[in-house]
């Protein structure tokens, strides 16, 4: 029964989101009160029908019910119960039905916001409606095209079992991250919408930029265990793929970085409130265009699982109605703006000046992502962009960006430059220093780029930290103002840090190795003791026994496994590392080449924990500003 | 100097710079597409022969080869109509097999040989790449 349960859940769900969107035009006269009453209420029904569906399937997988097409695709008797939870989100139904499910409780979040008063209500309601109406769209597109509560007769006795690369405590928690990412830049998009059809005035801001850095916090957390994840578990020891699918989680990220940044000045100073607007739109929409990508199977992909043209079509045509609605009403009521008078040093130029790069990287990004699709469409030419262009053309917007983040810190709003340049010469040469010496005398010199990269990361650093250390004798919240700001910074300087030591100075290749037999990488030397079978709870596996020496004293041992699933032929690879805050050692185990001898990959990266420890210092300056410096605003 | 001449001057500053850039970027986007070509293309001389490119096709049955304890192996992959031999010194991905669509990146070398720097296989049971899937329909 759980499934009809289901079923009848999702429907009432998309009544309500059309109540939700219905509510907020002004064909049902009520006044405003009961409306905003009544439109909250109609969105935490909403989320909590969604709710009651995942619940029902989230069921029908503990209880392994076959008869349900999705449980029988994703689930196995033997599948651990955890991952019969997460198996709800390891395909494309489920999938959509987390991603409605977080819209739906943002959107509730928004309705019992205490940010809203008497002058915003409409504000809330226009708001609250649009985001009804996104929900609309998808609670359709899930109901028309892939209904995750089908049934199949006969059923089978067994599941197919869950893609064993998604068995993995990463990987559970990774899709719900970053989908509570994707669809958090929907708030900021409904306030856009909702000030430029209403007020058109600069309250919209405020509000936006809890959702915004919310988003982004999220955004950031999925994206780094993303990276964690096919570090360690795709088997070949790198961290960044320029994979469509990453692409697509990186362009949101970038635009969301510009739009917190943009929120603050529209916020603090009422300017670029057209730009925030523009920015609210745009980040949403690539939000979309990352579920089309993922989703549709357009792309060549490791990532794209589940292709069915009739989605994508469907889908393309949510992004076209949303994105192309939401600039025709940007474009219908852009406010006449008072022209500008920027000092070109004042921070908000500066925030401006920054913003740009962010847009262009993600532009970038965009270009190498969809011209190999669009190519296509045009002459059926097939081509790939290749690592090897994303690699050289984000420094374009990021070297400058990085240049002018130290420099945006010491501005002042409206600032001239004269006494900004006395603040930051010193800083300045400090990081150049410490950088020519780690590039020169520690590390040894590798490329230009190379020390550029260390310079830029220290300036960062320094820059971030520098409002702080300043403050460490004052008052508590002169102290904790600077805080999330600072962090953010320090995290993004520390991730540039360590992608520029891993990718100079990392050693990373296959080899043979045979019993008893060791090979040289660095200064480590990685030798093979033994190779042994063990059986898992679903699988098989054979164990090598790896130890790794350095000067001839054994610094660790690794084991990595090749895995067979009973119910999947191809076998898994299971990465054998030995990490600290310096260095990875990566050992993951190839072939039997016969003989004794297999092959192996074998990896040495400096640094390599920074490229993720920086997104963790990120999140906790976003945690800091939404948690931390609450109660000290209300005593200022 | 004048207003407008220091304008004029600002303009002309950005354009060259985000003309310089733009150039970089776009020979940077010409040198590195990567031309996606099924074995047929291959063998009617659509191939680069100055930097590498794709090809994907199936995997021909018996025709892998590798010596005990080597690294390197060799293989024949087709389309159906037209085959290419390939020959990898690496670590093959879990999911290559014999009979299964795979894409190739590398150049040939001068014996007609294809020498592949990287092996991709299908992600997982129930994926295939769109193209492989395309050529491999008429022959199942």
């Amino acid at each position: 029964m759980a499934p009809e349960f289901g079923q009848l859940f999702l429907i009432s769900g998309l009544a309500a989101s059309l109540m939700q969107f219905l509510l907020g035009l002004n064909i049902i006269s009520l006044n405003q009160t009961n409306r905003e009453v009544l439109i909250t209420r109609f969105t935490s029904i909403h989320s909590l029908a969604v709710f009651l569906a995942m619940l029902c399937l989230s069921y029908s997988f503990l209880i392994d019910d076959f008869s349900v097409l999705y449980v029988a695709l994703n689930s196995h008797t033997n599948l651990p119960v955890l991952y019969k939870v997460t198996a709800l989100w390891g395909a494309h139904e489920g999938s959509l039905l987390l991603w409605i499910f977080l819209l739906s409780l943002w959107g509730a979040s928004l309705a019992y916001s205490q940010k809203f008063f008497d002058q915003t209500v409409i504000l809330k309601i226009k708001s609250l409606s649009i985001l009804g109406l996104v929900s609309f769209g998808f609670i359709l597109f899930i109901i028309y095209t892939s209904n995750p509560f089908e049934r199949i007769y006969p059923f089978p006795e067994q599941g197919r079992d869950l893609n064993p690369l998604l068995q993995d405590p990463a990987l559970a928690i990774h899709p719900p991250m970053l989908y509570a990412g994707y669809v958090g830049l929907a708030v900021p998009f409904a306030l856009a919408l909702a000030s430029l059809m209403s007020s058109k005035d600069y309250h919209w801001a405020g509000i936006a930029r809890i959702w915004a850095i919310n988003s982004w916090l999220f955004l950031t957390g999925g994206i780094a265990l993303g990276s964690w994840w096919a570090y360690y578990e795709l088997g070949w020891g790198g961290w960044w793929f320029w994979d469509p699918v990453e692409n697509a989680s990186l362009m949101p990220w970038l635009v969301a970085t510009a739009l917190v940044h943009s929120l603050i000045v529209t916020e603090k100073k009422q300017l670029f409130n057209g730009f925030s607007a523009l920015l609210a739109i745009i980040a949403f929409s690539l939000s979309l265009l990352g579920t089309f990508l993922v989703r549709s199977g357009v792309l060549i992909s490791v990532h794209s699982f589940a292709s069915d043209p009739e989605r994508g079509l469907f889908i393309l045509m949510l992004i076209g109605f949303f994105t192309g609605g939401a600039l025709i009403i940007y474009a219908l009521n852009q406010k006449q703006s008072k022209p500008l008078n920027l000092n070109l040093f004042s921070r908000e130029s500066l925030l401006l000046l920054n913003n740009v790069f962010l847009c262009s990287a993600a532009g970038l990004i965009m270009i190498g992502t969809l011209y190999p699709l669009v190519l296509e469409l045009i002459n059926s030419e097939k081509i790939s962009v290749g690592p090897p262009y994303f690699n050289f053309v984000i420094l374009f917007p990021f070297i400058p960006l990085m240049l002018f983040i130290g420099v945006a810190v010491f501005s002042s709003w409206g600032g001239t430059g004269k006494k900004l340049l006395v603040n930051i010469n010193r800083l300045a040469l400090l990081s150049i220093v410490i950088g020519l010496i780690i590039s020169y005398l520690i590390l040894g010199y590798e490329t230009p780029l190379t020390t550029l990269g260390l310079i830029l990361a220290i300036w960062t650093i320094f820059t971030g930290a520098m409002p702080v250390i300043k403050n460490l004798g004052s008052q508590t919240h002169q102290l904790i103002k600077n805080l999330p700001m600072a962090l953010a910074h320090i995290g993004l300087g520390l991730t540039v840090l360590g992608i520029t030591v891993t990718s100079s100075y990392g050693i990373t290749f296959d080899d043979t190795l045979g019993f008893g037999q060791s090979k040289q990488v660095g200064n480590y030397e990685f030798k093979l003791i033994s190779i042994e079978d063990r059986a898992g709870p679903n699988f098989k596996a054979k164990v090598a026994t790896v130890d790794i020496f350095s000067d001839n004293i054994k610094v660790g041992s690794v084991f990595p496994e090749k895995r067979i699933y009973d119910s999947a032929s191809p076998s898994m690879t299971e990465a054998g590392i030995d990490s600290n805050l310096f260095r990875d050692l990566f050992v993951a185990l190839g072939e039997d080449l016969g003989g004794g001898i297999w092959s192996m990959h074998l990896q040495y990266k400096p640094l390599l924990r920074l490229i993720w420890l920086g997104p963790m210092i990120m999140m906790l300056g976003a945690l800091c500003r939404l948690f931390l410096l609450k109660p000290f605003r209300r005593e200022t | 100097m004048l207003p407008r001449h220091r304008r004029f001057l600002a303009i002309c500053c950005v354009l060259i710079v985000v003309g310089f850039a733009s150039f970089l970027i776009l020979k940077s986007f010409q040198d590195n597409l990567l031309y996606y070509l099924t074995p047929s293309e291959v063998i009617a001389g659509k191939a680069p022969d100055d930097r590498e490119f794709r090809i994907g096709g199936l995997v021909v049955v018996g025709s892998f080869y590798r010596e005990e304890g080597n690294l390197t192996s060799q293989f024949t992959l087709t389309d159906g109509t037209a085959t290419v031999n390939v020959n990898y010194k690496g670590i093959l991905p879990d999911l290559f097999r014999e009979g299964q669509g795979i894409i190739v990146r590398g150049m040939f070398n001068n014996t007609s040989v294809f020498i592949a720097s990287e092996v991709l296989a299908k992600h997982d049971e129930n994926y295939m790449p769109p193209e492989i899937h395309a050529l491999s329909k008429p022959t199942e």
